[in-house]
């Protein structure tokens, strides 16, 4: 995610420097501040609403498989000779590179919000 | 043993001494032996991660629980894929952006006390060592199987090559390992399934229907080995949830720069393990049509040579051999990766921050933790001369029971809840741990009213072979009773959490990579 070197901007050239910034970034940051700040909550309740919200969904899918694969609905032959917990199986697969697909495009996006939202603590300020 | 063997063997041998001595002149630090400096890079660490999930228990024995009993084999492909979904969505980039070297680091992050560190310590030894018996007993009855030397001279050979990666090339060399094992399995794999759906003219539609004509319905279907929904359903819980408390798969999270990398690994590994699980269904079909039930038996009752035998038949003695290296390698790997999980526990958790308060210099560091490794190793070895004649494979299974009831719950709650503090983590920590051996006890791995089927003889008190889903939960409940039945909080609790909350959700101030 962000690393405050990113909004610190660091002079990479000259190490010597970039030490003392090190130093100085974690006694500077006031994580009480950030934590109280509303776009920090939002943001954080959003991606949680989001992370949780959908592993909730895949655990219930996939926990629906060891249960429905002992009653006739998945061990009915869906296609030519393969039963229904080959395909539901097969569904999980697909499930978890399309979610995991999901997941590294919504990334990104929730970076960018950990991003402003740090941005805005180092422009409202020093204290 | 014949020379096509031989040379495969050393090959890998060879490969694997090479990237130690190369890995060895960049390990200076404990943040090189413990993590790489941290400097793995996304799809390296991908493919390590991977390697730690394709254990000999995932390729031998997932291929040939599908030769011998049909879709109550795949139960275990579909658990491993899906894992990889709790750890990229809950607790990869958190735990990168709180963590050191360690599960304990990551947890004494909010509560400093040494018991916190401890009781995360004990948890993650108990771990590696029912994990690695299992792994080393598996590998020299395998090695015996397939090389034909005595099982102790195969134990105290893996054990020996074990030792000296991680001793010389830390995580670098084990990580690397893990690469050329992961590599070089998924491309064994992806033949045999290649010549396997050849034979059935790229048909699925065939294979299935040669199934169930020529060996009947029930391969298709759950039932031959798993009769019961509970037991299947606690058993499948253990595996979604226990590889995120695996302490040996959350180590890798550290070997990278940070939570964006962390994220792209899981990714990776995802993709990875995909592919190679939905050829587990080619392995297993292919050995139980081509091979045969009663042949894979006559080798091995568990059917842990159906891969092996599978090869024979395909591609000859190369391909045998082949697949036996890449079956050599494979262990090597995951018991490697074990040494340094546990090493970390010892030196770093038990000796370097409890003992001598985190006053150590980066030399006595690293002696420590090679100290540590060697302990853990030769720990291990004993343990597995003397378990030779005992069916051990289901300490597998402990181990991810124990990864979700005792360190799931701990890590959720302390990323998560603010409310929760250091009389939840024991609480839970220890039921869920004490849980998971005392059930896991009682259960029919370990007691069975047939002579010779299990450890003892006698009914089992509880019926479950897997006992997480009373576990699990007993773990969460003690968490939460421990945290609320207690007034335990510390003066900066709540400052404590609020820099955890804004450091593992934006990853701020995240160490730096050392070097390289």
């Amino acid at each position: 995610m962000v690393n405050v070197s990113t909004v610190k901007k660091p002079n990479l050239t000259k190490e010597k420097k970039e030490v003392s910034v090190k130093k100085a970034k974690d006694v500077s940051i006031n994580y009480d501040k950030i934590n109280h700040m509303d776009s920090f909550n939002k943001f954080v309740r959003k991606k949680n609403a989001f992370l949780f919200g959908t592993t909730g969904i895949f655990l219930f899918l996939y926990i629906l498989l060891p249960i429905l694969a002992f009653t006739p609905v998945l061990q009915q032959k869906w296609i030519g000779n393969i039963t229904g917990v080959w395909v539901y199986s097969a569904g999980l697969f697909v499930m978890t590179v399309v979610l995991c697909a999901l997941y590294t495009k919504m990334a990104p996006k929730f970076d960018q919000i950990a991003a402003d939202v740090l941005r805005e603590y180092e422009q409202g300020g020093a204290e | 043993m014949n020379l096509v063997t031989v040379i495969f063997f050393l090959g890998i041998v060879g490969l694997t001494l090479v990237v130690t001595y190369v890995a060895a002149k960049r390990t200076s630090s404990a943040s090189d032996f413990y993590t790489a400096g941290g400097g793995l890079k996304g799809w390296q660490n991908g493919l390590a991660i991977a390697g730690d999930y394709l254990s000999a228990a995932a390729f031998l024995g997932v291929s040939g629980a599908i030769a011998l009993t049909g879709f109550d084999g795949f139960f275990f492909s579909v658990g491993y894929v899906v894992a990889n979904l709790v750890l990229l969505y809950i607790i990869a980039e958190p735990m990168r952006n709180l963590g050191r070297y360690t599960l304990a680091d990551m947890l004494t992050a909010r509560f400093t006390e040494k018991r916190i560190r401890g009781i995360a310590a004990t948890s993650t030894i108990t771990i590696v060592i029912l994990y690695m018996i299992a792994q080393l007993v598996g590998a020299g009855a395998l090695i015996k199987l397939l090389f034909g030397i005595d099982y102790w001279l195969a134990v105290i050979i893996v054990g020996v090559m074990m030792t000296t990666y991680v001793l010389f090339g830390g995580m670098t060399a084990t990580s690397w390992v893990q690469i050329i094992k992961a590599c070089l399995l998924l491309f064994g794999t992806t033949i045999l399934a290649f010549l396997v759906f050849w034979k059935f003219d790229f048909s699925l539609m065939k294979m299935f229907d040669t199934i169930s004509t020529q060996h009947g319905d029930q391969f298709l279907v759950p039932g031959i080995k798993y009769t019961s929904m509970i037991d299947s359903v606690s058993m499948m819980m253990a595996l979604v949830l226990g590889t995120s408390g695996l302490p040996h798969i959350l180590m890798r999270f550290f070997t990278v720069k940070d939570a964006k990398t962390a994220r792209t690994s899981i990714s990776w590994t995802t993709w990875i393990t995909a592919i190679f699980f939905s050829l587990t269904i080619f392995l297993g079909f292919g050995a139980m049509h081509f091979v045969g039930i009663d042949v894979i038996k006559a080798e091995n009752a568990a059917g842990n040579t159906a891969a092996p035998l599978l090869a024979e038949y395909l591609g000859g003695n190369i391909l045998l051999s082949f697949v036996a290296a890449v079956a050599f390698a494979t262990i090597l790997a995951v018991v490697s990766g074990l040494v340094l999980t546990g090493a970390s526990a010892i030196s770093h958790d038990i000796y370097g921050e409890i003992i001598k308060d985190g006053k150590l210099t980066e030399k006595q560091q690293v002696l420590a933790a090679r100290i540590g490794s060697i302990s853990i190793a030769v720990i291990s070895i004993i343990l597995a001369l003397f378990a030779q004649s005992l069916n051990v494979s289901f300490l597998v299974s402990f181990a991810f029971c124990i990864g979700a009831s005792a360190n799931l719950p701990v890590i959720l709650y302390t990323i998560y809840w603010k409310r929760f503090n250091s009389n939840g983590v024991i609480a839970a920590m220890a039921t869920g741990l004490i849980s998971c051996l005392v059930l896991g006890a009682l259960g029919p791995n370990v007691w069975s009213p047939v002579e010779g089927a299990a450890i003892f003889v006698g009914d089992p008190l509880v019926p479950l072979s897997v006992p997480a889903i009373i576990t699990i939960p007993l773990g969460f409940i003690a968490g939460y009773l421990g945290t609320v039945l207690t007034s335990n909080k510390a003066e900066d609790a709540e400052k404590i959490y609020n820099e955890i909350r804004v450091k593992a959700n934006t990853g701020v101030a995240v160490s730096e990579v050392s070097h390289h």
